[in-house]
């Protein structure tokens, strides 16, 4: 492509640093991405195991309550799992996260208030709170859903 | 000399409008329905319910309606295009070659949509019904497919709606009245094409037995 030399050696160190920069830089926010997937994952199986409880008739309804609080406790990363930069590599997080973090932070406060409600709502429970427990769990799903649906690439 | 009779039966017209409403309903009740999918899923139910019914139509149902009357050879859909380019296409008393592939086209798409959502996940509440026979990296899969298969979906639609669109008001065929009355005008050849109707009843039965049938499966097996 070039006839001087000399052009062809620089570009190739050229592309050579910045291919080398660009991996840093990604490897720096491996650990992070990694990790905020592993909280996503923590939350779905919580999550898993509420649908067997409050829709398919498993009887751990005593657990509800610890389910509920351990999501909170894990959607509590939240806050701090998507640092500038973090948005390259194996990630489904969407730039919106970046653009719009007012919006990305409203929409984790309303997961937070749907798991407050749903945790006491959870409190003591036993069969006879079901439903109630079902109308709450839909709340925390439809946060989860609303957030996805700004804020992760569609599968 | 031209005539109006009768080409599209009552099951063909009603199944292809309740599929238009059903396609929207679907993509309504996705983008805007309860969280848990449940409109959703009675709508995927619904539409697969009457897609394989349509399906099984192609060959037991009229004869403008079975797959051996408006299934040609790739080649004649090739042709047919070809001829439309040069403003001088054969009338077809049912589907012309074409728009015979391009229905069973949109009926497998269809059908394979109404299959894969029972397979995927929001990965939030919903799970679809079978989606536990198999691992979570396949419903992932299953329902990207899923997502594939509804773009692909609206581009065949679009193709369909604008192929109609050109039927209907640069050559002045009255298709979309033809899919509401059943009736077309027609010039005498055609006319005295000798069309076998099959009864509405018929058609119904094929739903009943295939909507049983579907109930029995997700009861017995989810």
């Amino acid at each position: 492509m070039f006839k001087n030399t000399k052009i062809k050696k620089f570009s190739l160190l050229f592309v050579l640093t910045g291919a080398i920069a660009g991996t840093a830089i990604a490897a720096d926010y491996k650990s992070i991405i990694v990790h905020r997937q592993g909280i996503y994952d923590v939350m779905a199986g919580h999550m898993k195991v509420l649908k067997s409880i409050l829709f398919m008739g498993n009887e751990n309804i005593s657990s509800v309550n610890y389910h509920a609080k351990a999501i909170l406790e894990a959607a509590k990363h939240h806050g701090n799992a998507f640092p500038k930069g973090s948005d390259k590599g194996k990630t489904h997080a969407l730039p919106a996260i970046w653009e719009k973090p007012e919006e990305f932070k409203q929409a984790g406060q309303k997961l937070g208030k749907a798991l407050q409600e749903f945790i006491s709502v959870s409190e003591m429970a036993d069969k006879e709170d079901l439903k109630e427990m079902q109308a709450a769990f839909k709340k925390v799903g439809e946060a989860c859903k609303g957030c996805h649906k700004k804020f992760r690439e569609e599968l | 000399m031209k005539k109006s009779i009768k080409v599209w039966d009552l099951f063909v017209r009603l199944s292809h409008w309740l599929i238009v409403l059903l396609v929207a309903s679907a993509w309504l009740s996705s983008e805007f329905g309860d969280a848990e999918f449940k409109w959703h899923s009675w709508n995927g139910y619904a539409l697969f319910v009457l897609v394989l019914s349509r399906l099984l139509w192609g060959f037991f149902g009229s004869t403008t309606a079975r797959y051996r009357s408006f299934i040609k050879a790739p080649k004649s859909a090739f042709v047919y295009l070809q001829d439309m380019r040069k403003g001088k296409e054969a009338e077809y008393v049912g589907h012309n070659p074409a728009g015979g592939w391009m229905a069973l086209m949109l009926w497998l798409v269809l059908l394979a949509q109404a299959v894969t959502g029972m397979f995927s996940s929001d990965d939030v509440i919903f799970d679809g019904p079978f989606s536990f026979y198999v691992s979570s990296a396949t419903v992932s899969s299953i329902t990207g497919i899923h997502h594939f298969l509804f773009n692909l979906l609206i581009l065949l639609v679009m193709f369909h709606v604008f192929a109609v669109f050109y039927h209907q008001y640069v050559k002045k065929e009255k298709l979309i009245e033809a899919m509401i009355t059943g009736n077309k005008t027609l010039s005498n050849a055609n006319t005295d094409l000798k069309l076998e109707f099959r009864p509405f009843y018929f058609a119904v039965l094929i739903v009943a037995v295939i909507g049983v049938g579907f109930w029995l499966v997700l009861r017995s097996y989810t």
